[in-house]
């Protein structure tokens, strides 16, 4: 919990302190009005249920006159957090902090925002555009002025106000979360306004090398730095800064493609199919990456693995076949779940498709609170939550129509390639018997596994385990000298 | 049964080593080529400590209480030498005796009873893995098997000459810390009759010492060299 979290609850707390000492004693049943004193007693004695109830009862009996309607508001937020129900909370804190009726909570509902935005999907538009960019605070937490300074910054480079964006960012006290964030941003920034490859690659090893900078912006960092090695053609290293990445960000489907690129491109065939072979695990259903098909056919027909790489394209077709005859029929391309996945697979869409799944499932639990039906808070929970998961459906497809052209366009390319590798594997197969074997590096010998070693070489048996994504590797011998 | 552990182990490792190698041989041949996982060993230390207890269940008359310890050096991922291992038991009457003298009037002759055990052994570990545990961690094991001797000495005057034949599982808790499962059945020559001493065990052991490092630091000086 932030400091100014902690100074808001108990300023709160403070408030309502003679209330809580009879909160082990609250007998009240929860269908019954008890007034905001109950509904503290309730929030007290950790009954966020009932106290949810509650409160939404007093708020909606006392409506925004009440002596106590913004200690409700930021009560209920509290409560609805702690039971997961994270959009809502944030529509109560949003409300105190952009009307600012009692300035008390202002800083505790930001520092409770800061929060939820850090550790899950959030409405950009709400936080973001409408309350921290549009918004004068006052004095703030040193934290949250932090995180304020951060977004608008964000913001500000995103409409092309360099200078503001850098004013912004020129408040973040250093060393800390949002200054090593700021500073990702300074290096995508540069990129984007033309600047040398270099100045990106030297501000994110900053990063990557600051002992103050936490794992997510780290992580976040040494992605961003491994694509620009990567970009640069220095394959070993991208690898090396690709395999330095940690935590759950590891197994993502991106990273573990763009290392198998990194290995094709340094010639570890074999590293590089099992990195592919990852990518069939159940986890990464759904996930865009025809390209796997391309390289996985590629490398077996360089082996003269015919049939194998025949399996490859017609995988492609098998798995995508629905979406390209879509694509040639010039229907609606994000009724396609290939196109719809792989469109909202990256940025800002990314990210509101995951805000819009986390608000489904918050909604998909209303009915498991019972004390909530008879207050009313059912059914109003159920239409805030019907009403924001309808505006970000309208907004993802809004925005859906360039992406999903993108992805059609892509798909068409992949075809295109899986067509003439169909074609020169076919040409191939005639002339199978060459002078000496066909790969370029030393991955043509048979693997040797030894019997015994300092590495264990567990035989893959279709079953995925999640920590051997990265250490997966093929033995594939070279057929064609045969 | 005392005889039954030693034959199913011996026997459970020979079918597996067979099915492992007909497996093996058929996925070599596979169109496409096999898929590893290679993963470096996390556990690899070189002085082993063990301090077990447990229990010598197979006499009627008595239940012994094992308390153990043993030093074990690791030579490499297969072989080990269990240099000393001791074992002291507690032995514990079972009401048998009793029975068999008040409800029956039999007074049975007396075998001699296990005091302590002092073997030095050879130890393989040919099985490494690891376990899912409820979905939420993964657990590293390793299978070993013992073979080796030393003495016995019984509740008698006399000192058998001892064979020691098991096999055990290790389950990896820390870097430097795993915990033992071990059946052993140490075999007692009193002249020319064996006299079999199962052990069941339990136990802890801290390990030192870096088998990779140490292998690092003799090619460094190789290299040097």
């Amino acid at each position: 919990m932030t400091r100014s979290i902690r100074f808001g609850v108990l300023a709160a707390a403070l408030a309502v302190a003679p209330l809580a000492w009879a909160a082990t004693k609250a007998k009240t049943k929860p269908d019954a009005p008890v007034g905001f004193d109950g509904a503290m007693r309730f929030f007290y004695a950790d009954k966020f249920e009932e106290a949810a109830a509650s409160l939404f009862r007093y708020l909606v009996g006392a409506g925004d006159s009440g002596d106590k309607t913004e200690n409700a508001r930021f009560f209920l937020a509290e409560s609805l957090a702690k039971l997961g129900f994270h959009y809502a909370a944030t529509e109560y804190y949003y409300d105190i902090a952009k009307v600012r009726r009692a300035p008390e909570f202002v800083a505790p509902s930001l520092a409770a925002l800061e929060k939820i935005t850090r550790e899950r999907p959030f409405d950009e538009v709400l936080i973001v555009d409408d309350l921290i960019y549009d918004s004068p605070f006052g004095t703030v937490s040193e934290e949250v002025d932090d995180w304020l300074r951060y977004n608008r910054g964000v913001e500000n480079f995103r409409h092309g106000l360099e200078r503001w964006a850098v004013e912004s960012f020129a408040g973040i006290r250093e060393n800390t979360h949002y200054w090593y964030k700021a500073k990702y941003v300074e290096a995508i920034w540069n990129l984007r306004t033309g600047g040398a490859p270099e100045d990106s690659i030297k501000i994110l090893a900053s990063v990557i090398d600051a002992p103050a900078a936490d794992e997510e912006v780290k992580n976040l960092a040494r992605h961003g730095y491994a694509r620009l090695l990567f970009e640069k053609g220095d394959y070993l290293e991208s690898f090396k800064a690709y395999d330095k990445i940690r935590g759950d960000v590891r197994t993502a489907a991106s990273i573990l493609l763009e290392k198998a690129w990194a290995k094709f491109y340094l010639g570890d065939y074999r590293k590089a199919m099992g990195l592919l072979l990852a990518l069939d695990a159940p986890i990464y259903k759904g996930f865009f990456a025809p390209e796997k098909y391309v390289l996985r056919a590629i490398i077996l027909k360089t082996y003269c693995h015919y049939r194998a790489a025949k399996a490859a394209t017609a995988a492609f077709r098998l798995d995508f076949g629905k979406a390209l005859k879509t694509i040639r029929e010039r229907t609606n391309l994000a009724s396609v779940p290939e196109i719809y996945d792989a469109a909202v697979q990256e940025g800002e869409l990314k990210r509101a498709d995951a805000f819009l799944q986390t608000l489904l499932i918050e909604k998909g639990t209303i009915g498991d609170f019972g004390a909530w039906k008879a207050a009313g808070l059912s059914k109003h929970l159920d239409r805030m939550y019907t009403l924001k998961a309808n505006e970000m459906k309208r907004r993802i497809a809004g925005n859906l129509k360039d992406a999903t052209r993108r992805i059609a366009e892509s798909l068409l390319d992949f075809e295109e390639q899986m067509n003439i590798l169909d074609y020169e594997i076919g040409l191939d197969l005639y002339k199978r018997i060459r002078a000496k074997p066909s790969a370029t590096t030393g991955a043509e010998e048979v693997t040797k596994i030894p019997k015994f070693s300092e590495d264990v070489y567990y035989l893959f048996e279709g079953e995925y385990w999640v920590d051997e994504f990265h250490d997966l590797s093929f033995d594939i011998n070279d057929r064609c000298v045969e | 049964m005392r005889h039954a552990a030693p034959r199913l182990v011996a026997a459970a490792l020979a079918l597996g080593l067979a099915w492992g190698v007909a497996g093996g041989t058929a996925r070599a041949a596979e169109e496409g080529g096999v898929a590893y996982a290679i993963q470096p060993r996390t556990f690899l230390l070189s002085h082993e400590f063990d301090f077990n207890v447990g229990v010598l269940p197979m006499d009627a008359f008595y239940k012994g209480v094992a308390l153990g310890a043993s030093y074990t050096y690791h030579f490499g991922e297969a072989v080990a030498w269990e240099v000393a291992q001791f074992t002291y038991s507690i032995n514990v009457d079972t009401p048998l005796l009793g029975r068999l003298r008040n409800d029956f009037q039999v007074e049975p002759i007396p075998e001699p009873r296990l005091r302590y055990i002092g073997t030095s052994s050879l130890v393989l570990k040919p099985f490494f893995g690891k376990m899912a545990f409820s979905n939420r961690s993964i657990i590293h094991i390793e299978m070993f098997f013992v073979v080796g001797g030393g003495i016995s000495k019984p509740s008698s005057p006399a000192v058998y000459p001892t064979v020691d034949i098991g096999a055990g599982l290790r389950f990896f808790g820390w870097k430097h810390v795993s915990f033992r499962f071990d059946v052993r059945d140490y075999v007692g020559f009193d002249g020319f009759h064996p006299k079999h001493f199962l052990c069941i065990s339990i136990g802890v052991s801290p390990a030192f010492g870096d088998i990779r490092a140490s292998r690092e630091a003799k090619k460094a000086k190789g290299d040097e060299g």
